[in-house]
């Protein structure tokens, strides 16, 4: 049987999609049955993200109004033969699905995988309730910034109002520099408001937006920062005790030369 | 026996009776669920048979409720508190943004009050944790209320008509404070140097 995570967030643009591809990809190249949920009706980017774009023919509203079976809405990830997507509809709204729909879909698709992974959309209405319902454990997702720390609080009211009781937390873009500078909350100060267990802290990384807008995973990159991060996440999710760890930029022997150089 | 909930004027009334159950909570949170307009922006008061209300079962319920928009639980009555005219609730539980709990008595929370989630009392409000959110002490007009908290780092805090803004500094050493009236004006001294009444 698989288990069901929800990534939220409450407020947008904290990185959410991005964590779903890249968690999603690292447990498969971990040698598990992964399937992603893009939960985001009317604004879906989880494909985009993923590259799979092109290859959407059903979506997860075809599935539920009977349009589709399950599995042939579901496409096949050349790159990492364990891992699936599920799409979102763009020409709908989050009305078209139900909470009690997205706990049907996901027990028939536990069944087949060893983990689900659902994409929610920012915001706390019928979305992101649709991408909480069937889910065993919720991921928040934060910046170190005032107001997405206090949208991540209001999420962790909602899920302990829902009896969601495991809920695990992702800073995400943390700068190491301004941090040190005091100009940064550090991850000490976001815990100490949410008070809830970490599962990885991600370093600010400009591969991820080279990553997102070619359609490609980060976690096959050695040299980012945040895809190492991403790989350690995914350890702590099957039970290795794995350290927090801020990795930076390599400076091996040739990025040294590269930046000596000025060519980056 | 169990829970049951009714309107009366302006309030909503859950009343329970006697030994509650599992099922009991579930039955409580369909009841709940199908009448999530009738709870809206209401008021309520809870009324408990027994002598003192167990704080576990008092917190679920408080859990429960803060699902809904903008209810407020302005009474929590027992048979003590019937008798006894001085009355404090205990929440045993971090208060998140969006969270509001108001009382007609002295309020205490274990945990902390985050921003965006409201305390409101007619009695004094203590908080075991740290206060970043909004709390309103002596509500009904007390002015000899107070609010203490371990980390005094509130957005505002009101004691009964009188307002605070917080000027926004960030404290290193947060140690424990307390707010009362003085002079029409509220001050915050260290605790205990300053001393309750």
């Amino acid at each position: 049987m698989g288990k069901t995570i929800v990534i939220t967030s409450g407020k947008g643009g904290v990185g959410k999609t991005t964590a779903v591809a890249n968690i999603g990809s690292a447990l498969a190249s971990m040698d598990q049955k992964v399937v992603l949920v893009d939960a985001d009706i009317g604004l879906r980017n989880l494909d985009v993200v993923l590259g799979l774009e092109n290859r959407i023919v059903y979506d997860i509203v075809d599935v539920v109004e009977g349009r589709a079976k399950l599995r042939q809405a579901l496409i096949k990830d050349k790159r990492f033969p364990n891992l699936c997507l599920l799409p979102a509809a763009q020409t709908r709204d989050k009305e078209a699905v139900s909470p009690e729909d997205m706990i049907r879909l996901c027990r028939d698709l536990r069944e087949e995988f060893d983990f689900i992974i659902i994409d929610s959309p920012a915001g706390i209405e019928r979305g992101f309730k649709n991408a909480v319902a069937p889910a065993d454990l919720a991921i928040i997702v934060t910046t170190p910034e005032v107001s997405a720390v206090r949208d991540a609080d209001r999420i962790v009211g909602l899920l302990e109002a829902m009896e969601k009781e495991e809920s695990k937390l992702i800073v995400n873009r943390v700068r190491t520099k301004l941090v040190s500078r005091g100009d940064m909350l550090s991850v000490e100060d976001v815990l100490d408001i949410l008070s809830i267990d970490l599962i990885g802290v991600i370093p600010e990384d400009e591969h991820i937006i080279i990553s997102t807008n070619r359609g490609e995973p980060l976690i096959n990159n050695n040299s980012a920062p945040a895809g190492r991060s991403f790989l350690d996440i995914a350890r702590r999710i099957l039970g290795e005790d794995v350290p927090i760890n801020m990795y930076t930029e390599d400076e091996n022997l040739f990025t040294r030369l590269k930046r000596l150089i000025g060519w980056r | 026996m169990g829970i049951t909930v009714k309107g009366e004027r302006n309030y909503l009334i859950i009343k329970i009776d006697g030994e509650v159950g599992e099922d009991d909570i579930e039955n409580f949170k369909t009841q709940l669920d199908r009448n999530k307009n009738f709870f809206r922006r209401g008021k309520v008061l809870i009324k408990y048979s027994g002598e003192s209300i167990p704080s576990s079962l008092l917190n679920r319920i408080i859990t429960l409720l803060s699902d809904i928009e903008d209810v407020n639980i302005i009474g929590v009555f027992t048979e003590n508190t019937m008798q006894n005219e001085s009355s404090a609730i205990v929440i045993k539980r971090t208060l998140r943004s969006g969270q509001s709990i108001s009382y007609n008595g002295d309020v205490v929370i274990v945990g902390d009050v985050n921003a965006g989630a409201e305390v409101v009392a007619e009695g004094d409000i203590i908080v075991l944790g740290a206060l970043r959110g909004l709390a309103h002490a002596g509500a009904m007009g007390d002015r000899d209320a107070t609010i203490y908290a371990m980390e005094f780092s509130p957005v505002q805090i009101r004691i009964a008509d009188v307002i605070a803004r917080s000027a926004g500094e960030v404290k290193n050493n947060p140690v424990p404070e307390i707010a009362r009236i003085k002079d029409n004006g509220i001050i915050i001294e260290s605790f205990p140097h300053g001393g309750i009444r």
